[in-house]
């Protein structure tokens, strides 16, 4: 019975299940034992809780109990900052009222950074589980949150996927507030605003939205802001979670929003309009609104020259557009359209598909599941084994099946270099849907020829214009034209005649800087 | 769930629709024999026709160096009252599907030439699988002699046919190569005539046909071109020799790159020097006088001397005008050596029944039906212009520069 109104009086039901949101229920009581009692009752007495009881010379015989989670906290904070302070502090004249007296202690004890009082017991906990310090002191009827977060994080690192040759090598860390810093280090503008919210309703998730006021669209922030509202989840783990949650609801293999490692990019992306979206707990920052192009873009163009830029990122269209097509385009040419080629091509694939039991189609399949599997694989090899994974990969599978004679060299080269030209595109989601459009069209292609393959074609084309993120056209500037984007498509210019930032962002400043005078 | 399953629908709806129709043309490349030349010959009221498949075997291996050890081609014949027939019949004697799409030379045998091809050309122009741009070839004899024959230079002896003729056109322009549809649009022509190369076989025809005359280094029996075949409508009507179908191809324009013997002393008996043609334009213009039809052919070429047999100092002007003219003189005689064939067979190859139909429309519509006659009487008239353009790297003769005896 008691234990069952404890329970109750703890509310472990209601506030677990409860979102970030919901409405606290437990002031805070004023004998002190009783919100220790509630406290450990609701973690479960856990082991990385630490309850301590401090004196201060001037306390007056008040009880003062910090509870904070060993682990979440700056040690050092806590010794030199809570306790010391308030061990050591000998006041001129005490106060008898209790308000005074806790002014008193927030203002010229406790030298922690940011310290502030709560009134109800499950923002205690929350807050405790943020990493701060909770004051408790006896009688009164609030508690004191300080400040207090540390504990062993990941230093700024050199970003693991999105490397580039000339650029600054900082990356993302899974800390929120260290990720706002780097992006304020680059935008020393009062104008990059941040907002802050939880998600999750277990995990209460801090999730940062980031963008520069007097830039961005505002029905583009609405939209975001009413989409990140939203959100009823359990646990935000990644912000993938948060991008499923918050992208248009088509069914497209293609990425409608981008996500970057990189706080130049970040910057590079909020300076032309786009909003950044941070998750705690993970590196990698989601960028909108975005289109087609904005994959093609790595920020590396913009450290170079533009003609080695341009040319780079040609290619990367060009790598685009091979690691779909090529399989397709061999499986047709092969078995409808043997006319096309000349004929000593022909004579010679001829000779090398004799003894080959699969057709064409089959084969392709079968070569490039083969790799499918492995390039997953791979990814999850120790590293230790990784390099004799690819050796035993690419050399013994691969040559050991042609000579067994079941796939013809052709095939294996085409494999290949689908597999390599995969790899050129500086962000993984696009890649992923070339990957995946790839055995479409070869099924089209073995189906029907080049028939089938601008069929395939003309579907992709469609589905991709019609595709919207955050109400900008994907395909924009090519699909609906803006000529006067187009300085940053296909080609890079130079970065002295992109004087317009990205018209379909339709941003409010829509001028890089001022137009020089006539 | 009404929306996603109605888009399900819509996928296997158009998948069944993809698997039912069947798979169109599709075709296995090792389903396929591939024919890079055909042959067609007559004899007692038959077709006969044979094909050469380039068989693949012997293609796959280790990277460059094809070596032989295995004949590269297959040929076999087979007759038939129809050409496409006698094509058809070849499914008894071979496991895959002929495919025409890659034939490079067809080659008429004399008796199928003379009984008229015009079957063979209907053939082509009805069938999606049979290209025109296929290079044909006259032979007097029978087709698949020639076909059995290998190339030691080139490994696919279609392919090796077709580089031949269009090397010699290209280079030194002695005849013409003629694929299916230019001479069907010179038989469709005014003119209603044209000429094809001759391929032929000298020496010993079994010498090549089996791979180890290869071994050697000099073979009894050379695949070359010869002469050229004058057709008339659909039938072969008169050979001419080398130097008249080069005549022939200065009245009709076709000179690209060539050369012209001369001689540097004027007399044409011995043409030991030789003049190299960069440039090359003939204008034949048809003009009335009086009544009478007559040509003007004039012509405008431009070189270099290549190989100068006399003791002249050609770093002198005039010398160099002498032999401009002596080169006129030369041109000339090819053309009238190639007029004169033509005025023999009373075709006309080269073209001037065009002009005349360019020219005055209303009176060729009045002689188009006995053009032949009244092409043998045209008696053009010839204007060589020759513009030496260099005379080489050294000028005079080596032979000037020595001690005279």
């Amino acid at each position: 019975m008691v234990f069952r109104r404890k329970m109750r009086q703890a509310g472990t039901g209601s506030f677990a299940a409860g979102g970030p949101e919901a409405q606290p229920a437990t002031p805070i009581y004023s004998a002190i034992e009783r919100n220790i009692a509630w406290i450990e009752n609701l973690v479960g007495h856990s082991a990385d809780l630490v309850i301590r009881a401090v004196e201060s010379p001037s306390s007056q015989n008040r009880v003062l109990i910090l509870a904070y989670m060993d682990g979440l906290t700056d040690q050092t904070t806590i010794n030199h900052h809570i306790v010391q302070a308030i061990q050591q502090q000998a006041i001129m004249g005490t106060t008898d009222n209790m308000d005074d007296w806790l002014t008193l202690l927030q203002r010229a004890i406790v030298s922690s950074g940011s310290i502030h009082s709560c009134a109800y017991l499950e923002h205690a906990v929350h807050a405790m589980l943020d990493g701060m310090c909770v004051i408790f002191v006896d009688q009164a009827g609030v508690a004191l949150v300080a400040e207090a977060s540390g504990g062993e994080q990941r230093g700024v690192e050199e970003p693991s996927t999105q490397g580039v040759l000339r650029g600054p090598q900082r990356s993302f860390t899974e800390n929120i507030r260290t990720n706002a810093s780097l992006v304020r280090r680059i935008i020393h503008s009062p104008d990059l605003r941040y907002e802050e919210r939880l998600i999750g309703r277990r995990t209460r998730t801090r999730v940062g939205l980031l963008f520069m006021h007097g830039i961005i669209d505002d029905r583009i922030l609405q939209t975001v802001r009413n989409r990140l509202a939203a959100i009823d989840i359990d646990g935000v783990l990644e912000s993938g979670y948060i991008e499923e949650y918050i992208q248009e609801k088509t069914f497209t293999p293609f990425p409608t929003l981008m996500n970057t490692e990189r706080p130049d990019a970040a910057a590079g992306a909020l300076l032309e309009g786009q909003f950044a979206i941070m998750v705690d707990g993970t590196p990698f920052v989601l960028l909108g609104p975005v289109t087609f192009h904005k994959f093609f873009q790595s920020p590396e163009d913009y450290y170079q020259r533009f003609d080695i830029a341009t040319f780079l990122r040609l290619i990367r269209y060009g790598g685009f557009v091979m690691s779909m097509l090529l399989p397709a385009v061999y499986i047709a040419v092969t078995t409808f359209h043997q006319e096309t080629l000349p004929t000593l091509l022909l004579i010679s694939l001829l000779g090398q598909r004799e003894g080959i039991p699969l057709p064409a189609l089959a084969e392709a399949f079968l070569m490039e599941m083969t790799f499918e599997v492995l390039r997953e694989a791979g990814a999850r090899m120790p590293r230790a084994i990784g390099p004799a994974i690819s050796i035993v990969g690419a050399l013994v599978l691969g040559q050991a099946a042609v000579q067994a004679g079941l796939v013809s060299p052709a095939m294996i080269i085409i494999v290949a270099f689908t597999a390599i030209s995969n790899f050129v595109m500086p962000q993984l989601n696009i890649a992923i849907a070339a990957r995946l459009i790839r055995f479409a069209l070869m099924l089209a292609a073995g189906a029907l020829g080049f028939f089938g393959i601008f069929a395939g074609i003309l579907v992709i084309a469609v589905h991709v214009t019609s595709l919207k993120s955050f109400g900008v056209p994907y395909m924009a500037p090519l699909a609906p034209f803006v000529p006067a984007s187009m300085r940053d498509t296909l080609l890079r210019s130079p970065l002295r005649s992109m004087r317009k930032r990205p018209v379909v962002l339709h941003p409010q400043d829509k001028e890089r800087r001022p137009r020089e005078e006539e | 769930m009404k929306r996603s399953s109605r888009g399900w629908k819509l996928i296997l709806t158009l998948l069944a629709g993809v698997l039912l129709g069947g798979c169109w043309d599709r075709n296995e490349l090792n389903e396929l024999g591939i024919i890079s030349a055909t042959g067609i010959d007559w004899a007692d009221g038959k077709w006969i026709a044979s094909s050469q498949i380039v068989l693949p075997l012997s293609t796959m291996g280790e990277g460059t160096g094809k070596q032989l050890s295995v004949a590269p081609v297959d040929v076999f014949s087979t007759e038939g009252e129809g050409i496409r027939n006698a094509f058809r019949k070849a499914s008894l004697e071979t496991t895959r599907k002929l495919y025409f799409s890659h034939n490079q030379v067809v080659i008429i045998g004399e008796s199928a030439a003379k009984h008229g091809f015009d079957p063979l050309l209907d053939v082509y122009l009805r069938n999606m699988d049979a290209r025109e741009d296929v290079i044909m070839f006259l032979t007097s004899g029978k087709a698949s002699d020639i076909l059995r024959q290998i190339s030691p230079t080139e490994w696919n002896p279609g392919n090796g046919l077709r580089k031949l003729i269009e090397a010699e056109d290209e280079q030194t322009s002695r005849m013409r190569a003629m694929n299916i549809f230019q001479v069907i649009s010179e038989l469709l022509g005014p003119t209603q005539s044209t000429a094809i190369p001759e391929i032929r076989l000298s020496g010993n025809p079994e010498t090549l046909s089996s791979v180890e005359a290869l071994k050697r280094s000099k073979l009894d029996a050379r695949l070359k071109l010869g002469r050229v075949g004058i057709v008339k409508r659909n039938k072969l009507v008169g050979w001419v020799k080398l130097e008249e179908s080069s005549g022939m191809m200065w009245l009709g324009n076709h000179v690209r790159n060539g050369f012209v013997p001369y001689n540097c002393m004027g007399d044409n008996a011995v043409r030991s020097s030789s003049f190299r043609v960069i440039q090359a334009k003939t204008k034949a213009t048809p003009y009335l006088d009086g009544g009478r039809l007559r040509m003007k052919v004039e012509v405008r070429a431009e070189g270099a001397i290549e190989d100068f047999a006399c003791p002249d100092d050609l770093s002198k002007l005039d010398v160099v005008e002498r032999q401009e003219k002596y080169v006129e003189e030369g041109i000339t005689l090819l053309m009238e050596k190639g007029w004169k064939a033509l005025k023999k067979l009373q075709t006309d190859s080269v073209g001037f029944g065009t002009r005349v139909y360019e020219r005055y429309p209303k009176l060729w519509a009045k002689v188009k039906n006995d053009w032949d006659e009244q092409f043998a009487k045209l008696d053009p008239e010839f204007h060589v212009a020759v513009h030496i353009e260099g005379t080489g790297s050294s000028n005079p003769t080596i032979s000037s520069y020595q001690r005279k005896p």
